[in-house]
């Protein structure tokens, strides 16, 4: 472990850190990688990391998705970073497109929790994005069913409010 | 040990992870809604005007969100077509082009030596060419139809509502057909612009060009119109009308131009920005502009015929 910790030190440059996943599962990331956080960045200015940061809402599998998405786009928030770490913007589009087509219910919803939870502005960003691409194009009734909500008013509520604003209901 | 050190580009690794999470999902959960509301006004801001409003009858949950109060609105007849239309409409305009390739040599040049068997020649080549490109504009056609029927039905819906009804509507943008639906276009700008006080509007006639006289709102109350884009259609003799004068943007494109630069710029007192684009019009003269009271600070020519030899600007003071 020490070892692995040094070998990080040399090619990282920085301090490392652990990130500690509700299930138990630790990751060790840079300073810079895990700053991209807002929530750890305040944290390691506070310097309140020394003993690993435990995530009490974020699942493993969700953590090692973010740990690589900063991993990632390290280079972007750290210019002055090394140039090994930093990915050439070609690299990060494909990584962010293949991350967010792969991106489905309810894995997406867990993504969103936990970019939220560790304000990570560009990842929620990108998230939302694509929920807001998965919305666009469908009728009320489609979305509802793509993400299973239930529509609870009655139907002469339904009506009233289809009324008020027909121009937008016309299909 | 447990401690897992990543490493950068394990592309593969997340999207095996993603394809295994995902085939354990609980498709009856409705996670989308039990999201915070801060997140979902995040979602609701990326969406258009018209989803963002359709999400309101999802649920009781989604009518009571406060969403971020639209003004700007577009209305593209586009977005109703399907894409077959458009990839018919790339064939018709490449058999178009072939077909005005062809005439040319004939028209520009065998006018006065006409021979009969070239004349013959040609008008065969012609005939061939109309039977070509006649069932592509057909199919044109009907789609046109089919999509204006329905844009007709939102935009009034959304324009004419009745009494009562309230929007803010700074920024509006209708894209259109033009020819026989130029009576509910006149009755759009009139309402966009008199009922609803627009701000920056835009008015996208596709085909034959319609006018519209901006006098008739000489009389209304309730003018804001500051920036104004009018493709295809000419505010003949409009110039001097009021909504022109308080205009500090003016852009006219395609056939919206007809020349008299100095007419507008005498009238418009207030234009600060004034641009001319695709205008298929050709003056001997070029462009020249002599108005010494004008106080445009801009002034754009993109892609017209007559700036193809851009001769003279004077007095732009």
């Amino acid at each position: 472990m020490a070892a692995a910790a040094a070998e990080a030190t040399i090619d990282g440059g920085g301090k490392m850190i652990i990130l500690i996943s509700a299930d138990g599962k630790r990751f060790e990331v840079t300073e810079a990688v895990a700053s991209q956080s807002q929530l750890i960045s305040n944290m390691i200015e506070d310097d309140c990391t020394e003993n690993g940061v435990r995530l009490p809402n974020v699942d493993g599998d969700i953590l090692t998705m973010v740990v690589d998405y900063c991993n990632m786009h390290a280079g972007d928030a750290a210019a002055d970073g090394d140039t090994t770490k930093a990915s050439s913007t070609e690299e990060l589009k494909k990584f962010d497109a293949e991350l967010v087509q792969a991106l489905e219910n309810p894995v997406l919803f867990k993504l969103i929790l936990a970019a939220n939870f560790l304000n990570i502005k560009s990842l929620l960003d990108m998230t939302c994005q694509r929920v807001a691409d998965m919305m666009s194009g469908k009728t009320p009734e489609q979305m509802r069913e793509t993400f299973s909500i239930e529509n609870d008013f009655t139907p002469e509520e339904e009506a009233a409010i289809r009324q008020e604003n027909a121009w937008a209901f016309d299909d | 040990s447990e401690l897992r050190h990543q490493e950068s580009g394990t592309i593969p690794v997340v999207i095996a992870l993603l394809v295994r999470l995902s085939k354990e999902r609980n498709t009856n959960e409705d996670r989308l809604s039990s999201l915070p509301d801060e997140i979902l006004i995040l979602i609701l801001d990326k969406l258009d005007a018209r989803t963002t409003i359709t999400t309101t009858i999802l649920s009781k949950r989604w009518l009571n969100l406060p969403r971020r109060s639209h003004t700007c609105y577009d209305f593209a007849v586009d977005d109703l077509l399907p894409p077959r239309y458009h990839r018919l409409k790339r064939l018709w305009m490449e058999a178009k082009a072939a077909y005005e390739a062809e005439k040319s040599p004939y028209v520009t040049t065998n006018r006065d030596a006409v021979n009969l068997s070239d004349f013959y020649a040609m008008k065969d080549k012609m005939d061939q060419w109309t039977r070509r490109i006649r069932p592509l504009t057909a199919a044109l056609e009907r789609y046109e139809r089919w999509a204006m029927r329905h844009y007709v039905k939102r935009v009034d819906a959304f324009l004419l509502p009745p009494d009562g009804v309230h929007r803010t509507i700074q920024k509006l943008r209708l894209q259109t057909f033009g020819r026989k639906w130029n009576q509910f276009i006149q009755r759009w700008v009139t309402a966009a612009i008199a009922r609803w006080g627009v701000e920056d509007f835009e008015l996208n006639v596709e085909g034959r060009c319609i006018a519209y006289d901006f006098k008739i709102l000489d009389g209304c109350q309730n003018l804001q119109l500051k920036r104004l884009v009018l493709f295809n259609c000419p505010p003949l003799g409009s110039f001097n009308s009021l909504t022109f004068q308080r205009l500090t943007r003016l852009s006219l494109c395609k056939t919206s131009y007809f020349g008299l630069a100095n007419r507008i710029l005498t009238h418009c007192v207030h234009l600060l920005d004034f641009s001319i684009r695709y205008c298929p019009g050709y003056w001997a003269g070029g462009l020249r502009i002599n108005v010494p009271t004008s106080r445009l600070k801009n002034l754009l020519v993109d892609n017209c015929k007559f700036g193809e030899n851009l001769s003279a600007f004077t007095a732009l003071s």
